[in-house]
């Protein structure tokens, strides 16, 4: 076992043995669902309706349905997708990253904010598809020998390496979050007792027995998936970012986009991890596994991330007025005070300045607060897909062709009804998987059993300190 | 060999703590015992090494599935761009090595990690369906299992129970496995 | 569980003779081999006269004092960063290490007067934006770029950006140290919790200012260019270096029989962080050079004419060898990043590299003569190929290595090895990598 400082928070409060894990953890999928998952799966539902309905309009119209005019030809679309994606990068952060560096409050939060990942990409790759307007030649991007000719795709182009980094990152993802995944499908197989349940679950669980042989090659794949799975995140937000940054648009043509969207990717997808775990906390009651030094270290890489981003903005503006070139500089001057100047300073204070509440240790640790903030977070990182995107194409380099961009309708309904998409998967995901990783969880309860031995172990530590000389339990 | 065994005989320690299962595999390991496996809800750190499995080579093999990718993208990549079919894009040279790294680099990561895991599936005989061959049904939950190989032990039966139970096993039981 | 029994000793270095004779040896060398090349160095340049070639001399003799005073001075700040990051992560396997970023970061107390003094004097030579005239309209040097970057290119501005800065910086590593050493003397939580908010503080704010602090050093010296990725770049660079050269000091302190709770354990993890920051260094070399590439704006790509298509070309592939291919393949396998012999090997390499990485970041706009603007030169500026690797590169790099290894070293004397009384002392003696 790995010794653990006296100093630092239990990650597992109310005194929880090995069975209570599974029992709690397991309640959701064994019972039937409760009144509150009804009323969110309804209404997620009724939301997804909207998105088929609005997305069927879409094809059926073309892109004529959209706000879209032959200045701004990408608006919406485009941001819900950088959105959608940016969501979709802390799971594999929290899980990969994470580990990587022994940060274990991440075992209680990597099954969801994995499962986030796979649908927040989902629903990205759904926007990809309708603003091609014919998604029915949605595989033209993919490298097949051209029936019409000899002609292959543009591998210069970096839509074509967005199509190579959003399907690794999907099927990567859902590998990690699968192989995660087995111990605990095997968990539930074994508690059963329905003939629907030991099938399905039995099924999945792929014969897994618990072997220490098999534990320590799993141990391997996982550090290793993690390992790959650490660059492919940063790659993926940084070939997003290449769709822009390789054009010669000022706003868009800027070296630090990579980097930048990672930051951003990461504290949009960790305000989304919060919007749910503050509400699973209290609607699952797993405020014994969701404690608050998990709130408080969330809340600081929100912070950290958020001020990342916030001196992106700032060397992004600093550069344009320090590059003396013109266009830059009034691309930037036209963000903050063009008419989409309101977009620009919802994007300022939502990401920038907002995140600096949590230098509070109370604001940290109250959920009240962190779910205000990351609604606030949320919107804030869609203004700022938004502000990059409409308001640099808005006024381009021939003042006759400048035009406005307002969405209609049946784009707002796409958008609000990928929501409902992305809830409708996320509240079967509670029903039916467990929404903690059981056997990480269990790794780091200390082992109830030996409770006397260990607070003499403990306290033989801090003895022995003085001494200067001590024995590792 | 002369005959093939079919069958096995275990000698099961069931514990309910992690620290006592390592413990207790120490001591048995040392007293000359053959421990077929232990089973156990997590990954109990470090009885790996205790139970001295060898470190797995899934990472050789993740090594050489990166390698397979990247030889592949970077072939791909060449013949359409290059030698199938040139195409000046930007008056840029049509063998543009720097625009094949993005695709290079994640042709890499999903071939090692579809690799990796199928290697990993298969040296363990995992496959989906298949009917689990588990010591308790406890053991997904919160009871850890040794299991101890009799025969290749040639263990006398009082003294590995003893050994068992007086490592903190709340139970010993017998067990055929079939092989 | 049972673990090896750890002894936490307050064990003190003492500088050996060998160590005298290697930092103030490389320091001796050093002199002489720069002594040595300055004085031969007569370049012959069709087409330059008599007073540029002169200047060039200069050029290059202030150049590599800036490459080497601020190569060394982020490695030291950086090693700074290091501690502050790790305790606001609440990182607990660092801390058998800790008194080395802490002594390295001691430097920083001659590194920074140092770099300001070399500032001084390379300003008006090496900054093309700090000559005389060049902002002022009229003149024939006048260049309206340049003086349209006056608002923030102008000498006042950039000695109190550089006082204030690293000042601010010197004075946190100061805190971090005293706090650190005061520990050991009292224990308890006080120093930890000290630390914390400084850290905190000092994290924060050392994002902002080591931006400007790298255009003002380096990015500013190819005057008429810009790239916003270019900070986090040279962050990079410094602390790639600086967790490289923790990296060789553990080797060496645990060789010599110091550092008793530091194991191959804590060697294997540093030598990770070497691993995932030299891919993360490459990220950042290719996210610059593939956006400037593939835009093609001549204002950008002109940096890239004279480094990867010019005369520095070799030197950049070698960089790219050394900072990303040697890492990449030799610290992927476990035993090279726990064994000293190939620990020593790579972490030079490593070195080396980003060594020639800052040189190759100075020397193509420093080496560059200034002419007034007309149709033949239209940025006022003469190219200069590159002059490599001479005696003068490699007797200044031994001058500051020697510098920075006596400072290091000496400041290591001042404390315990490791601090005796900190909270997660154990969890880094019992640390254990895993799989």
């Amino acid at each position: 076992m790995s010794y653990e400082s006296p100093i630092r928070d239990q990650l597992v409060t109310g005194g929880k043995t090995y069975s209570d894990v599974t029992r709690d953890i397991t309640r959701p999928l064994e019972n039937s669902p409760s009144k509150g998952w009804w009323i969110g799966f309804s209404l997620s539902t009724v939301t997804l309706a909207l998105w088929i309905g609005a997305t069927t309009y879409t094809v059926l119209v073309g892109l004529g349905a959209w706000g879209l005019n032959k200045t701004v030809g990408w608006a919406f679309d485009i941001t819900n997708f950088v959105f959608w994606v940016g969501i979709g990068h802390a799971g594999t952060l929290i899980s990969a990253v994470l580990l990587l560096f022994r940060q274990k409050w991440r075992m209680s939060i990597n099954r969801s904010a994995e499962a986030m990942t796979i649908f927040a990409v989902i629903c990205a790759a759904s926007f990809i598809l309708s603003h091609m307007g014919r998604p029915w030649v949605a595989y033209w991007p993919i490298p097949l020998p051209n029936a019409f000719g000899t002609l292959w795709v543009n591998f210069n182009s970096p839509l074509v390496w967005d199509v190579f980094a959003i399907s690794t990152y999907f099927s990567v993802s859902l590998v990690f979050w699968y192989v995660g995944l087995i111990p605990d499908i095997a968990t539930v197989r074994d508690r059963a007792t329905t003939k629907a349940r030991k099938f399905w679950y039995g099924f999945f669980a792929m014969g897994w027995t618990g072997s220490t042989r098999t534990w320590h090659r799993y141990e391997v794949i996982s550090l290793i998936l993690a390992g790959i799975s650490t660059p492919l995140v940063l790659s993926v937000h940084s070939i997003v970012s290449m769709d822009f940054a390789t054009s010669l648009v000022p706003g868009w043509h800027t070296t630090i986009f990579p980097p930048y969207f990672v930051a951003g990717a990461i504290f949009s997808g960790f305000g989304m991890v919060l919007t749910l775990l503050v509400i699973a906390r209290e609607v699952m009651n797993y405020k014994d596994y969701i404690t608050e030094a998990h709130l408080d270290a969330m809340a600081k890489v929100v912070m950290v991330t958020g001020t990342m981003v916030g001196m992106a903005y700032i060397t992004e503006f600093f550069v344009a007025a320090y590059s003396g070139v013109e266009y830059e500089q009034y691309a930037f001057l036209n963000r903050a005070f063009g008419p989409y100047w309101w977009a620009y300073w919802t994007m300022m204070s939502c990401n920038l300045i907002a995140p600096q509440v949590f230098w509070s240790s109370k604001a940290r640790t109250n959920p009240t607060v962190l779910f205000i903030m990351s609604i606030i977070v949320n919107i804030g990182m869609w203004f700022e897909r938004f502000v990059i995107i409409v308001t640099s194409l808005h006024r381009d380099f021939i003042p006759a062709n400048w035009a406005m961009y307002t969405p209609t309708i049946t784009e707002v309904t796409i958008l609000i009804g990928s929501f409902g998409l992305f809830f409708f998967l996320f509240f079967l995901f509670i029903k039916f998987l467990p929404s903690i990783n059981m056997a990480e969880v269990k790794s780091i309860i200390p082992t109830h059993a030996h409770e006397d031995e260990h607070q003499h172990h403990g306290h033989s530590h801090e003895l022995a300190t003085e001494k200067g000389v001590l024995h590792g339990n | 060999m002369a005959t093939k065994e079919t069958s096995k005989q275990l000698i099961l320690g069931v514990y309910d703590n992690p620290d006592k299962v390592y413990s207790t595999t120490k001591k048995l390991i040392k007293g000359g015992y053959k421990i077929e496996d232990v089973y156990s809800p997590f990954a109990i750190h470090g009885l790996d090494r205790v139970m001295g499995i060898k470190r797995s080579r899934l990472s050789i093999a993740a090594f050489l599935f990166a390698m397979t990718g990247l030889s592949l993208a970077v072939t791909f990549q060449v013949y359409v761009s290059y030698i199938d079919w040139q195409m000046n894009i930007g008056g840029k040279p049509s063998l543009h090595i720097p625009t094949y790294i993005p695709i290079t680099f994640e042709l890499s990561i999903l071939f090692t990690a579809f690799g990796m895991v199928t290697c990993f599936f298969i040296v363990n005989k995992l496959f989906w369906g298949k009917n689990a061959d588990i010591m308790d049904p406890r053991v997904t939950d919160d009871l850890f299992i040794i299991a101890v190989d009799v025969k290749a032990s040639k263990a006398d039966m009082g003294a590995l129970n003893q050994k068992l139970i007086d490592g903190g096993a709340i139970e010993v039981r017998e067990r055929i496995k079939e092989l | 569980m049972e673990h090896a029994e750890v002894h936490i000793r307050e064990e003190k270095y003492t500088i050996t003779s060998g160590n005298k004779k290697w930092a103030f040896g490389l320091m001796i060398v050093g002199l002489i081999l720069a002594a040595i090349g300055y004085f031969t160095y007569h370049p012959h340049i069709e087409g330059l006269s008599e007073h540029d070639l002169h200047h060039l001399i200069q050029k290059r003799f202030w150049a590599n004092l800036l490459v080497n005073g601020y190569f060394f001075f982020i490695i030291s700040i950086c090693a700074a960063a290091f501690i502050s990051i790790s305790q606001i992560a609440n990182a607990g396997w660092y801390i058998a290490i800790r008194r080395i970023p802490e002594a390295m970061s001691e430097y920083t107390l001659i590194g920074g007067p140092i770099l300001l003094i070399i500032s001084f004097f390379a300003l008006p030579t090496l900054y093309h934006w700090a000559h005389d005239g060049i902002m002022t309209e009229g003149t024939s040097n006048y260049d309206a770029l340049l003086a349209s970057k006056s608002w923030y290119l102008n000498k006042p501005f950039f000695y109190i950006r550089m006082v204030v800065f690293m000042g601010f910086w010197i004075w946190c590593a100061h805190m971090f140290r005293k706090y650190s050493r005061n520990e050991d003397e009292i224990g308890g939580l006080v120093n930890y919790k000290k630390t914390y908010a400084l850290s905190a503080a000092f994290t924060v704010i050392f994002g902002f200012t080591f931006s400007m602090f790298s255009w003002d050093q380096i990015m500013s010296i190819d005057a008429h260019w810009y790239s916003t990725i270019f900070s986090i770049y040279n962050f990079a660079t410094g602390w790639v270096s600086a967790l490289t050269i923790i990296y060789l000091f553990t080797h060496y302190l645990r060789s010599r029989g110091y550092l008793n709770i530091a194991s191959d354990e804590h060697q294997h993890d540093l030598g990770k962080f070497m691993f995932a920051f030299s891919v993360f260094w490459t990220y950042m070399w290719v996210s610059q050079f593939l956006l400037i590439w593939y835009a093609n704006i001549p204002e950008e790509v002109v940096y890239y004419k004279d480094r990867i298509f010019g005369s520095y070309k070799g030197w950049i592939f070698l960089i790219l060898f050394l900072n990303f291919i040697t890492p990449f393949f030799f610290f992927m396998m476990r035993d090279w990043k726990r064994n000293k012999i190939s620990g020593y090997i790579v972490g030079s390499m490593i070195l080396i590299g980003h060594w020639l990485d800052v040189w190759a970041m100075v020397m193509p706009g420093a080496m560059n003569l200034a002419t007034d603007p007309s149709d033949t030169h239209p940025a006022g500026i003469i190219k200069v190929a590159s002059q490599g690797i001479g005696l003068m590169e490699i007797g200044f790099l031994c001058l500051f290595a020697g510098l920075f290894l006596l400072m290091t070293l000496r400041a290591l004397t001042k404390a315990n090895l490791y601090p005796t009384k900190h909270p997660y002392v154990m969890e880094s003696a019992l640390h254990d990598v895993g799989i």
